[in-house]
C-alpha cells in the first residue's frame, strides 16, 4: 500500500465514481465530500469517528468488507429517519421492511464497489479486491465502532487508515446527509 | 447529589467509591463489560474488555486491560483490596456484532 497522498489521490477517483453511480441508482442528486486521510490506532475509532457521528445515538449502518489486494471496511451511518426517507423516495412508498434493506444493501454494495474501481485506478494492483455481500443493521454507532475496533485487535492490526465523506442526498422533500467511513488497516 | 459520566474506554479498567460517578460505555458490541458493585463499601467497578486471552500476544505488556485473563483478576483484586470481597457481577456484551467478517 502506498502513501497518504496515494490514498487521497485515490479517493478522488473514487469520490467522482461513488457520486456517479448514486447519482444514477438514487436518481437524486449525491455529493460524497472526502475528509483526508487519517492515520489512527485501531482501539481509537471510537474518539476519532466520534467526531462525524454521535457515538450514542442509534443510527442504519451499512457494513461492508473488503478483501483481496486491498483489505478494509467500509461502514456508512444513515440516521433512521433519514434511512427511511430514502428507501420512501426509492420505493416510491413500499414499506417492506425486507425491501427497504434490500435498497440500503445496494447502497453499500455501490459504493464499495466504486470505491474500489477509484482505488484500482489509482493504485495498480495485480490481484483484485472482493466486497462481502452488506450487512445492514440498526445499532449504537459507537457499538459497530467498538466491534470494529476488537475486529482489528484481535487480528493484530494496531494502525488503521481511516477515511470520512460526508454524503449528501437531495431528495424533493430534503436534504438527506450521511457519512461513509472507509477503514484500511496499515 | 450531581452524577457525573465516567467513560470506560476499551481495554480500561475503573474502580471507583465516588456516589456521584456513573461509569458508562458508550456502546458495547463485540466487547466484554463486567460490571461490578459492592453493596457494603460502595465500590463499583467496570472493566471494558476486548480480547480473550493475552497468551502470545506482545501487546499485553502495553495495554494489559484489553485481555480477559488479565483485566478480570485486576478488577476483583483491586476491590479486594479495597474491602469488597465477593461483589455483585454482570457481565454483558459479547454480541455478534460483524457476523459476516467472522
Amino acid at each position: 500500500m502506498g502513501t497518504t497522498r496515494t490514498l487521497e489521490e485515490a479517493l478522488k477517483f473514487a469520490q467522482l465514481e461513488c457520486e456517479t453511480a448514486l447519482t444514477e441508482f438514487l436518481g437524486a442528486d449525491v455529493e460524497f465530500h472526502p475528509v483526508e486521510w487519517i492515520e489512527c490506532q485501531a482501539d481509537e475509532l471510537l474518539s476519532v469517528v466520534g467526531q462525524f457521528v454521535g457515538v450514542e445515538e442509534v443510527y442504519r449502518a451499512i457494513v461492508v468488507g473488503v478483501y483481496g489486494d486491498l483489505q478494509g471496511y467500509l461502514v456508512m451511518f444513515f440516521r433512521i429517519k433519514d434511512a427511511e426517507e430514502l428507501t420512501t423516495y426509492m420505493l416510491d412508498g413500499e414499506s417492506d421492511p425486507e425491501v427497504q434493506e434490500s435498497v440500503l444493501a445496494e447502497i453499500g454494495n455501490l459504493t464499495t464497489a466504486r470505491l474500489l474501481m477509484g482505488f484500482s485506478k489509482a493504485i495498480q494492483t495485480n490481484g483484485e479486491a472482493m466486497p462481502t455481500p452488506p450487512q445492514t443493521q440498526v445499532d449504537f454507532s459507537g457499538s459497530l465502532l467498538q466491534s470494529l475496533s476488537a475486529l482489528f485487535l484481535s487480528q493484530g492490526q494496531m494502525k488503521v487508515f481511516h477515511s470520512v465523506w460526508k454524503l449528501k442526498v437531495q431528495l424533493p422533500k430534503g436534504l438527506i446527509n450521511g457519512t461513509a467511513h472507509f477503514f484500511l488497516p496499515v | 447529589m450531581a452524577l457525573r459520566e465516567r467513560m470506560v474506554n476499551l481495554g480500561e479498567v475503573v474502580v471507583t467509591d465516588d456516589p456521584e460517578v456513573v461509569l458508562t460505555v458508550p456502546g458495547i458490541g463485540s466487547c466484554i463489560v463486567v460490571c461490578v458493585f459492592h453493596s457494603r463499601t460502595r465500590l463499583a467497578g467496570m472493566a471494558h474488555i476486548v480480547l480473550p486471552s493475552s497468551q502470545g500476544r506482545k501487546e499485553a505488556s502495553t495495554k494489559p486491560f484489553w485481555f480477559a485473563d488479565i483485566a478480570v483478576p485486576y478488577l476483583i483484586e483491586n476491590m479486594r483490596n479495597k474491602g469488597a470481597i465477593r461483589p455483585n457481577c454482570a457481565i454483558v456484551g459479547g454480541a455478534n456484532v460483524l457476523n459476516f467478517l467472522l
